[in-house]
């Protein structure tokens, strides 16, 4: 996918979303930055409590309260944007999102043409009929069959694929210059994932636009994204090319993450990272993967997460340096 | 399956000292309104399970995949009796599941256990972890209460739990460590069967590899037969050296795993390969993967996956396509892809890895 | 740029903060209605217990007197101190709003939790049983069972719990029915538990939570009913203290004697609110604790 590199269309720098909790203030997301240019596809990839989300929701207006935007900022243009209402006002034009579960973000109690028709006419101040007709036509091109008779169709029932359809035909209505995607296609069969994810790229392919992809699994990001960051307890930890990445990875969590994903006929043992996701109230000082890492060090302690992350591709300072041996990674279900 | 020609018991695995063995499940849902009842229709039939067979050798650990409405789960339950079937037989180590009542079925049910897939809702919130999985033992007089604890550590350590959390509630737990809970709750009955239902679907993805490990190693130790019902192609070849493909109701396919996936001889087979992500450089969407179809599955006349396939003929609309036996064990439901040969067949199977045969 | 997050203050306990002198002390709202509870019973008590107050003493010479240091509530037409007669009457009437509610709760959860697993026939008619309960006006069932038991508590006691039981079963299988397909309990049935150990250790625990919130207000609506009945001359019988009676011998002198009826329905008041307050506080830990949430 070739993506004419001028320059980044959006720029995110040292973003920190925190959350209150009872044993005190937790950072979902911890100094985390990234450029948008156009007609990229960038993979966000991490486990629960990565930051992953948090991320592309502080990009788009709606991060769950109580947590909210501690740090960072947001340049759209060149230009600076404000958290708060100015960065909410990009939604529609500029920045548009399809979420994992179609169920929950479709109104239920509207039809599909009613919700479209909404949209088209809020952003766009189309007229009744301009925006019918649009309607029929944005389902026609997210691959729904006879559009005209699905527009009086409830959310329910649809199939859960054409349902994501349905969101995929809300978030492009705006003709966004960024879509940011959440899990779109976890709760779906494979066979209806591949037809969605073939149909977002080809959607990018058509209008150019970017987008941001979140996922758990790095099999997807191999096949639709061009770019990868890999996040753990809200730190970027990698980033690159996904072919660098998911070919060659260099971090001790990336390396753990790829080997422990089982593939189709590559037959010998899963490699898995021991012990358990982390526990974000209660960070160790440095590294937040040294507790989990087979090649931790005592200096592993003192490395300081915020610079590494925010200057290097890959935030360990001993895998950059080739002090991480070469050695398979240990396979065995771990004590916890 | 009931191959034709065979009796209905049979079933095309090899080995015949079978732990499991289900013959002509079948679960029709009717779902009749109102309206239905009182104009006498007939209403909306969905077919969970159709005529289906399948045999689980002792000792061995058979995958059993598809997607959504495949009804795999719905085999699943019906094994344990969760579902009652319509009709068709679920002889466990010789004897008919479905004919127990009573203390049989209670003594029986304990000899095959499920592990759900929602690691945060198969464990009662109300109970703590070594309350949960003594109860088991203590129930079935597996064990006396003095010694209850003892039996609990050693579960606790088989399954790679530190003893420290006997006390906890499941809410502290994470999600692998809940999973491993269930694991040892289900061992605590001194199973021969273990199901597992999606059990590594909803954990992270390092935290998968870690439970798959541990439920190869059970198996293998304590001399388990495994059930592993999944849509994760990836991971039912790492476990399970046989396969079945169900799809509407129905098994279309049946082998050992690794011919299966290298040399698939059904059209669905073939499509659930080529729908894996990650298989290569090639662009998602360009892999003949049928589109998909918003139908509700009913009784069909053919081939219940016709509608999508790229290589439909003829008969395939006409007539349900009957078993056809390949040797080596295998048997499919297709009319069309056995027939090709092997090297037509993996030129359809899209794979930037090299050739499919190595490794 | 950073913000505050300011947690929006809690109306309830903000006025509770104010009555416990401003300070800034925590006083929690439960805490302050258990303390109420608790000086109210063990006042009781000991009125009871060590013959402060009998029931039956009057004193002619000093009748329909207003408030004052020795009576804090005057006294009544026949002499005797409102006040201690009110206290008196704390212990009868919450152990006939407490007991009734629990014995209600406990039959209900029982008939609601079995009808709820099973479902079926034996559901639908369970259900419509408890459907005739409901729709007789309460009082004219448990007047009926005071007719036949004859006035008195053998009367109440029944007639409460019968019509305290429907409410609880419906709660009870519409928490069951919830609860019926969640995974633990398939696991517990594919475990081989019985049916019994079900219900009982793995179902209950959650059917509590969802009816001990009603219980309280069953708790509090029940000493109101008593104190209805009493009023009507259907509970309680004189001479012994009773709140609704004490309301309804004042009845007569509200204009004149106005201490009679309305400090002790002042009092009830507050007992009220005191035991909503403190089993809010009861109700939340306990969910947690048996649930996990």
């Amino acid at each position: 996918m070739s993506a004419v590199r001028v320059s980044p269309f959006l720029t995110l720098s040292d973003l920190s979303v925190a959350f209150p909790t009872a044993t005190g203030r937790v950072l979902a997301a911890n100094c985390i930055s990234l450029e948008i240019y156009p007609g990229q596809a960038l993979g966000l990839v991490g486990e629960s409590g990565s930051g992953k989300s948090v991320t592309l929701r502080a990009l788009c207006g709606l991060v769950p309260a109580p947590g909210q935007v501690v740090g960072g900022t947001l340049a759209v243009d060149g230009r600076n944007v404000a958290w708060g209402r100015e960065q909410r006002a990009l939604r529609g034009r500029t920045i548009s999102m399809v979420f994992q579960d179609a169920t929950a973000s479709l109104t239920p109690v509207r039809s599909v043409g009613a919700q479209l028709r909404e949209v088209l006419r809020e952003t766009t101040g189309l007229s009744r009929a301009a925006a019918r007709t649009e309607a029929i036509a944005l389902l026609d091109r997210v691959g729904i069959s006879s559009a005209r008779k699905r527009l009086a169709a409830y959310p329910h029932e649809l199939s859960g694929g054409m349902r994501q359809r349905v969101m995929l035909a809300l978030a492009i209505a705006t003709r966004p210059r960024l879509l940011l995607a959440d899990e779109p296609t976890t709760s779906l069969d494979v066979t209806t994932q591949e037809r969605i994810l073939a149909l977002i790229k080809d959607l990018q392919a058509e209008t150019g636009m970017a987008m941001i992809f979140v996922t758990h699994d790095v099999a997807v990001v191999e096949d639709i994204c061009d770019d990868v960051m890999v996040l753990y307890a809200g730190y970027v930890v990698e980033r690159g090319k996904v072919s660098d990445v998911t070919k060659q990875p260099r971090h001790p969590y990336t390396r753990g993450l790829v080997s422990a994903v089982p593939r189709l006929y590559t037959p010998g043992p899963l490699a898995a990272i021991p012990g358990q996701p982390p526990d974000m109230a209660a960070l160790p000082p440095g590294c937040p993967f040294a507790p989990r890492c087979q090649w931790a060090r005592p200096e592993c302690l003192a490395v300081n997460m915020r610079r590494e992350a925010a200057t290097q591709d890959c935030a360990c300072p001993f895998a950059r340096t080739g002090a991480v041996p070469e050695a398979p990674l240990a396979v065995e279900a771990m004590t916890e | 399956m009931s191959p034709a020609g065979h009796t209905a018991t049979d079933s095309p695995s090899p080995n015949s000292d079978a732990m499991l063995r289900i013959s002509g499940v079948t679960k029709v849902y009717t779902k009749r309104t109102l309206f239905d009842r009182v104009g006498r229709r007939g209403g909306v039939r969905i077919v969970a399970l159709d005529d289906v067979s399948l045999s689980v050798p002792r000792g061995g650990a058979v995958g059993l995949v598809g997607e959504s409405g495949s009804g795999k789960t719905t085999l699943a339950r019906t094994i344990v009796r969760l579902v009652e079937p319509d009709s068709g037989a679920v002889v466990f180590d010789g004897v008919d599941l479905l004919s127990l009542k009573g203390a049989a079925l209670a003594a029986a049910r304990r000899r095959v256990q499920l592990i759900y897939q929602d690691p945060y809702s198969s464990l009662n919130p109300a109970l703590t972890v070594g309350g949960a999985i003594a109860e088991p033992a203590l129930v079935h007089g597996l064990v006396e209460a003095r010694s209850a604890r003892g039996r609990v550590h050693e579960l606790m350590s088989q399954v790679g739990l530190s003893e420290k959390l006997e006390d906890r509630r499941p809410r502290d737990l994470s999600g692998g460590q809940r999973q491993r809970v269930a694991i040892a709750r289900a061992l605590a009955a001194e199973p021969e069967l273990l199901i597992a239902d999606e059990a590594v679907s909803a954990l992270d993805v390092s935290i998968q590899a870690q439970v798959l490990a541990l439920l190869a190693r059970l198996t293998s130790e304590l001399h388990l037969t495994l059930l592993f019902v999944s849509h994760q192609l990836a991971t039912v070849e790492h476990i399970c050296e046989w396969v079945a493909v169900m799809y509407r109701g129905r098994i279309v396919e049946e082998g050992p795993t690794r011919e299966v996936f290298r040399t698939p001889r059904h059209a669905y087979t073939l499509a659930l390969l080529n729908a894996h992500p990650g298989r290569g450089s090639q662009p998602a969407g360009r892999r003949g993967a049928p589109a998909a179809v918003d139908t509700q599955p009913g009784g069909t006349q053919g081939c219940p996956f016709a509608d999508r396939c790229d290589f439909r003929v003829g008969e395939c609309t006409e007539t349900m396509p009957p078993v056809m036996l390949l040797g080596e064990g295998r048997a499919t439901r297709c009319v069309v892809l056995p027939k090709l040969s092997a090297r037509e067949v993996q030129a359809r199977l899209v794979w930037d890895g090299g050739d499919v045969l190595r490794g | 740029m950073t913000s505050q997050t300011v947690a929006l203050p809690d109306p309830r306990q903000a006025l509770v903060n104010r009555l416990a002198g401003g300070r800034r002390q925590r006083v929690s709202a439960p805490r302050l209605g258990a303390g109420i509870l608790a000086v109210v019973i063990v006042a009781s008590l000991t009125v009871r217990v060590c013959g402060i107050v009998t029931p039956g003493a009057v004193d002619l010479t000093h009748t329909l007197e207003p408030p004052s240091i020795h009576h804090l509530f005057g006294t009544d037409d026949l002499g005797r101190d409102v006040f201690g007669r009110t206290i008196y009457a704390a212990t009868l009437d919450l152990w006939l709003g407490v007991s009734t509610t629990v014995g209600a709760m406990a039959l209900g959860l029982v008939i609601g939790a079995l009808v709820g697993y099973r479902g079926g026939v034996l559901d639908s008619c369970v259900m419509r049983l408890m459907d005739i309960i409901l729709a007789f006006p309460f009082i004219v069932f448990v007047m009926a069972f005071i007719t036949i038991y004859g006035p008195g508590l053998t009367g109440i006691y029944i007639g409460f719990i019968i019509t305290g039981i429907p409410v609880f079963a419906r709660l009870a299988r519409a928490a069951m029915l919830g609860v019926r397909e969640q995974e633990f309990i398939l696991a517990a049935e594919t475990l081989g538990f019985s049916r019994g150990r079900i219900i009982w250790r793995h179902a209950l625990p959650h059917l509590l939570s969802a009816t001990v919130v009603y219980a309280l207000a069953n708790i509090v609506l029940n000493i109101i009913y008593v104190a209805a009945l009493s009023y009507l001359g259907l509970g309680v019988q004189p001479p012994t203290p009773e709140w609704g009676a004490t309301i309804a011998e004042g009845q007569q002198y509200l204009l004149t004697a106005w201490w009679i009826s309305t400090l002790p329905g002042l009092f009830f008041v507050v007992v009220c609110i005191a035991i909503y307050l403190a089993g809010e506080g009861l109700a939340d830990p306990l969910s947690r604790r048996t649930l996990g949430q």
